[in-house]
């Protein structure tokens, strides 16, 4: 009749594999806190660059409200561009067409054109 | 060799031993006060960034805004060369080396060396990596269009503290609690993610103001004071149905994003916090006050030949003699003898209830800090000749914006609003917190008598009327010219030389878009507010109506296509 040592058995192979559980547990958790740790870091890092942008985003900000200025556009559109506010007294009135349909406005002179 | 395996059990046995009661000794019953060494080590205290909401018009321009700079301060207890440290960071930021060393000799160990530096100068002085200097996070208040709306939109300190203006009015709302957080950091002191924003940000405040129309009443205010050599001048712009400001200048001005070099006099908002005898444009008061009491009608005549009458002790005077005039005309060419006689028809106390009906001697209650209520003496104070003087707008002393407000009565059919610059407040997510509601106008006078006397109101700025000039092309004028003289501090009479020149009124007449006036200050050349003031009332009408594109009244078409003509 053969004896089977159970006691042996689990010397054997439970001991180890609780060691490498264990091992594994730890090393587990150690991993996990330096992940978080390392995401914590790149989060920081992002953070920062966040802030960077936003602080940039506001200088854009403030220098395109000064460029959109009316002031500023003025001084640029009456230069190079020649634009001007429109003179009320240039400005006609005309009865717009049923059709929905464009005017023609004519450079010439007076002549308006129906489509 | 069992014996070494004993002394090798019991040295190891002994070793746990030794770390089990070091541990016990760290978790148990140290723990505390292990546990605060490293929460102290590791945490650290920060400021939350506190940002003071933005200022925009009322079609969401910016016209106050933050700008992320850094601010550099010294501990001089760690500096190792304070003199080569003064001399690099004065090179960079433009100050002389000496003030760079006195702030680095101090004896303190925290000295603010240079406030609100930009990025690019910050990342100079931190290239240099002097040791015991170093840098914190601030924001510096800018405004974007300058001068634009400075008596309105106000200014900030060097700590972004509120001192005029709507910064200073609506601070409560602009400005955010601050507070502190925790971050982690590690040995190095690299900080981690809070988790948190750290940036706390005020509320938006959005202005009746709008900025196309406030640069054309500045661009015009400017000319007008570069013309008639003025001392100062005022022009507010006024929606007369809401009581919104659409516009608001006063000359002199300062820049907000040096308001700390401005002067004083520069920083006045004169539109609410100067007094001035109005002349001619409180004649508003015993006209209306004489249609309403049913004492004259359109037509009734009174006889200025003389072109003077006595008041008690006092001689009123016009300008130039006008023979019978009636009523309206009385307005329109703005006789002074003639108001005099329909003031002594209504009498003290009448004439005394309608000022204060039209809001004279009280607050406008304007949305801005300063404003003063003018002044108005009650009927039993006043002397014999007091009606007189008061009939032609002396002896009493308003603002700007009492008087158009009074006119924005007459065009809204006779209703006292309430003047105001902020429409609503929004939080940083865009959710209202605040938005403009009226405690209830007033009824000045009934709708009637405002209708007729804006009729009256037309013909001055017709052919014959004092404010002919003040007339635009395709539209009607409704309004008052107004010539005061200013008393002289020194002789304290009335100077002969300085006078106040003003036009108030509104355009369209018929449905007006904009109620404006216009007062300029010791003029030159000229002292008549219809030859000074009311040519300037035109050019802004004339181009604030094109900015807004109120239609001409001359064209009828009301399904209208612009197009333009050469």
């Amino acid at each position: 009749m053969t004896h089977v040592n159970r006691s042996g058995l689990f010397s054997f192979f439970l001991v180890p594999l609780s060691v490498a559980l264990i091992l594994f547990g730890i090393f587990s958790i150690v991993w996990l806190r330096s992940s978080v740790r390392t995401a914590e870091y790149s989060i920081a890092a992002l953070d920062h660059r966040r802030m960077e942008i936003l602080r940039d985003r506001k200088t854009l900000m403030a220098e395109k409200a000064g460029l959109l200025s009316i002031q500023s556009v003025k001084s640029k559109g009456s230069g190079k561009l020649a634009l001007v506010f429109p003179d009320r007294i240039k400005v006609v009135y005309v009865k717009k067409d049923g059709k929905n349909t464009p005017f023609k406005a004519s450079l010439e002179g007076r002549q308006l054109s129906g489509p | 060799m069992r014996k070494r395996a004993i002394i090798l059990n019991t040295a190891i046995i002994f070793g746990f031993v030794a770390v089990f009661l070091r541990l016990v000794d760290l978790m148990v019953l140290n723990h505390g006060r292990f546990s605060e060494r490293a929460r102290i080590q590791q945490l650290k205290q920060e400021d939350i960034q506190v940002r003071r909401g933005f200022i925009f018009d009322r079609r969401g321009r910016e016209l106050g805004v933050n700008l992320e700079v850094e601010s550099l301060f010294c501990d001089p207890a760690l500096m190792v060369s304070p003199q080569a440290a003064a001399y690099d960071i004065s090179g960079v930021i433009g100050k002389k080396p000496e003030a760079m060393l006195a702030k680095f000799s101090s004896k303190g160990r925290f000295v603010w060396v240079e406030r609100k530096l930009n990025t690019e100068t910050a990342e100079k002085i931190k290239k240099m990596d002097i040791k015991g200097i170093g840098f914190v996070p601030d924001a510096k208040r800018f405004y974007p269009k300058g001068k634009l709306a400075s008596h309105v939109i106000g200014a900030v300190g060097i700590d972004n503290q509120a001192l005029e203006g709507v910064e200073l009015k609506y601070n409560k709302f602009l400005k955010t609690p601050g507070g502190k957080i925790l971050v982690t950091r590690d040995a190095r002191g690299r900080t981690l993610s809070a988790g948190v924003d750290i940036e706390s940000k005020g509320n938006n405040v959005f202005l009746t103001i709008d900025e196309g129309l406030q640069y054309i009443v500045e661009k015009e205010l400017d000319n007008a004071m570069a013309q008639w050599r003025a001392s100062a001048a005022t022009i507010i712009m006024m929606d007369p149905f809401t009581g919104e400001i659409l516009a608001f200048a006063n000359r002199p001005a300062y820049d907000p994003n040096s308001a700390a070099y401005a002067k004083d006099f520069e920083k006045r908002n004169r539109a609410i916090t100067d007094c001035y005898e109005p002349g001619s444009t409180f004649k508003i008061i015993i006209g209306s006050a004489a249609i309403e009491e049913g004492i004259v009608k359109l037509d009734t005549k009174f006889d200025c030949s003389k072109g003077t009458v006595s008041v008690g002790s006092s001689v009123i005077h016009d300008a130039h003699k006008h023979g019978v005039l009636t009523f309206k005309e009385v307005i329109q060419k703005s006789s002074n003898v003639g108001s005099t006689m329909i003031g002594m028809q209504l009498g003290r106390e009448r004439v005394y209830k309608y000022a204060k009906r039209f809001g004279f001697g009280e607050k406008t209650g304007i949305d801005l800090p300063g404003e003063v209520s003018g002044w108005i003496r009650l009927p039993e104070k006043w002397s014999a000749g007091s009606i007189g003087a008061i009939s032609i707008g002396q002896e009493v002393a308003v603002t700007p914006l009492q008087i158009l407000r009074a006119y924005s009565a007459i065009a809204n059919g006779g209703v006292l609003v309430t003047p105001h610059v902020v429409s609503e407040i929004r939080s940083p997510d865009d959710v209202p917190v605040y938005s403009f509601k009226s405690k209830g106008n007033k009824r000045a006078i009934s709708k009637k008598t405002a209708e007729i006397f804006k009729d009256i109101l037309k013909t001055v700025a017709e052919e014959g009327g004092t404010g002919k000039s003040a007339s635009v092309e395709g539209n009607h004028v409704a309004g008052k010219t107004g010539t005061a003289q200013i008393i002289d501090p020194r002789t304290k009479r009335y100077s002969k030389e300085k006078y106040v020149g003003s036009f108030v009124g509104f355009v369209p007449a018929d449905n007006p878009m904009m109620a404006m006036i216009v007062v300029i200050y010791e003029p030159k050349g000229q002292i008549y507010g219809g030859v000074i003031a009311a040519p300037v009332f035109k050019e802004i009408a004339k181009q604030a109506l094109s900015y807004l594109n109120v239609p001409r009244e001359d064209v009828g078409e009301k399904n209208i296509l612009v197009v333009e003509r050469r």
